[in-house]
C-alpha cells in the first residue's frame, strides 16, 4: 500500500514538472517564434519614404546645371546627348558623371540628395538607373538589394519612377530601401 | 521523528516550489512591462507617421498648377507662408485639434538654404527646429504636467519645395516631432 502511495506521489511530481516545462515552452514560443506584429507599419512608412524621395528628387532643380531638373539630367544621361553642362568643382560636367560620378566616388546624388536624408536617417538604400549601369548606394558594407534580404536585411521596399522619352521608350529609376 | 522529517521535506519542497513560482511571475511581469513599453513606443511612432501624412497631404500646402489640382510630394512656399500665418492667427484653435502639442517644420537639403535660393520662404534661425528650417507649427506642452509629454518621436518625409514666383524646386524634408 505504502509503495503504491509513494509511486503515486512520484508520478504527481513528474506531472508537475512536465506541466512546468510545457509552460516554459509556451513562453519561449510566445516571445521568440511569433513574428513581430508591427512590421507592416514600418514597411508602410518606408515604402512611402521611397516613393516620396523619388518624386521630390526628380522635380528638384539643380543650380549648377543651368537649373535643369534632376529628371532632365537623367534623360540627358540616358540619351547621352550631353546637352546639359554642369559647373561644379567636385562633380563631373556631363549629366551622368555629375549625378553618379565615377565608380566608388562621391557624386551629386550621393552627397546632396540621398546622404543628407536617407543616410542621416540610417536607412540603407540603393538607387539604380540605366539597367543597373549607374548606381548610387549608401556607404554600408552590404548593398541594399534583393539578394541580401533575409540575411543582412529583414525587409526591402522597391519604388520605381518611369520617365517617358517618346517613341515608346521609358526610363526607369529604381530606389530600394532596406531595414 | 520520521513523520517530522517527512513534514519538513514537504515544507521545503513547497517553499522551493512557491519560490520558483514567484521568480517565474516576476519574470513574466518584467517581460510584459518591457513589451508594453515597446508597444506604446510603436503606437506613438505610428501616430507621428499619421501626423506627418496628415500634413503631407494637406491641400493647404500642396502644390497645384492649372488643371492639376494636386502635385505629389510637393509644398508650395507661398502657401506655406500663408498657412503659417493662419496657424498663428485665426486657425489657431482649429488646427490645434489636428496638430496638438507637436512641432512641424521643413528642412531644406538642396540647394543649401543659406543661399536663399527660394525667395518666397523665410527660414528661422532661432535654432528651435534646427538651423535654417522653416518652422510651420509649434505648441509647447504644459509645463505643470510632469507625467505626460516626456518623450518625442520624429517622423520625416522627403518633399520638394516649389517657389511659384521663380518657378524653381528645392529638395527638402518634412519633420514632425510628436510629443507624448
Amino acid at each position: 500500500m505504502s509503495i503504491n502511495r509513494k509511486s503515486q506521489m512520484e508520478i504527481m511530481g513528474l506531472a508537475i514538472i512536465i506541466i512546468l516545462l510545457m509552460l516554459a515552452l509556451v513562453f519561449v514560443v510566445r516571445f521568440t517564434l511569433i513574428p513581430n506584429q508591427n512590421a507592416p507599419k514600418k514597411e508602410f512608412s518606408q515604402a512611402q519614404i521611397a516613393a516620396n524621395t523619388l518624386n521630390a528628387m526628380l522635380q528638384t532643380n539643380v543650380e549648377e546645371c543651368n537649373e535643369a531638373t534632376i529628371e532632365r539630367l537623367f534623360v540627358d544621361c540616358a540619351q547621352g546627348t550631353r546637352i546639359i553642362q554642369c559647373t561644379h568643382i567636385t562633380y563631373g560636367s556631363d549629366a551622368c558623371s555629375f549625378l553618379f560620378g565615377p565608380p566608388n566616388a562621391n557624386s551629386f546624388l550621393f552627397n546632396e540628395i540621398l546622404e543628407p536624408t536617407l543616410g542621416v536617417w540610417k536607412i540603407p538604400y540603393t538607387l539604380t538607373f540605366n539597367d543597373g549601369s549607374q548606381v548610387a548606394s549608401d556607404a554600408g558594407d552590404e548593398k541594399c538589394s534583393a539578394e541580401h534580404v533575409g540575411t543582412v536585411y529583414s525587409s526591402r521596399d522597391l519604388k520605381e519612377a518611369k520617365i517617358g522619352l517618346g517613341g515608346g521608350t521609358v526610363l526607369i529609376v529604381q530606389l530600394e530601401l532596406c531595414s | 521523528m520520521k513523520a517530522q522529517i517527512r513534514m519538513g521535506e514537504s515544507i521545503a519542497v513547497m517553499v522551493v516550489f512557491f519560490f520558483l513560482i514567484v521568480i517565474a511571475y516576476s519574470f513574466y511581469v518584467k517581460i510584459q512591462q518591457s513589451s508594453l513599453a515597446v508597444d506604446i513606443g510603436k503606437a506613438q511612432e505610428l501616430r507621428a507617421i499619421q501626423l506627418a501624412q496628415l500634413v503631407y497631404y494637406m491641400p493647404e500646402v500642396q502644390c497645384s498648377s492649372g488643371t492639376q489640382l494636386v502635385k505629389e510630394s510637393c509644398f508650395d512656399t507661398l502657401k506655406l507662408e500663408k498657412f503659417k500665418g493662419i496657424l498663428a492667427g485665426d486657425g489657431r484653435l482649429f488646427y490645434f485639434g489636428l496638430f496638438g502639442y507637436n512641432t512641424i517644420y521643413i528642412k531644406q537639403v538642396y540647394p543649401n538654404p543659406g543661399l536663399q535660393w527660394l525667395a518666397t520662404i523665410d527660414y528661422d534661425s532661432d535654432g528651435t527646429s534646427g538651423a535654417d528650417a522653416f518652422l510651420l507649427y509649434k505648441r509647447e506642452p504644459p509645463q505643470d504636467d510632469p507625467i505626460r509629454f516626456k518623450s518625442t518621436k520624429v517622423a520625416q518625409m522627403p518633399v520638394a519645395l516649389y517657389d511659384p514666383i521663380q518657378k524653381k524646386y528645392a529638395y527638402a524634408y518634412l519633420v514632425v516631432e510628436y510629443v507624448y
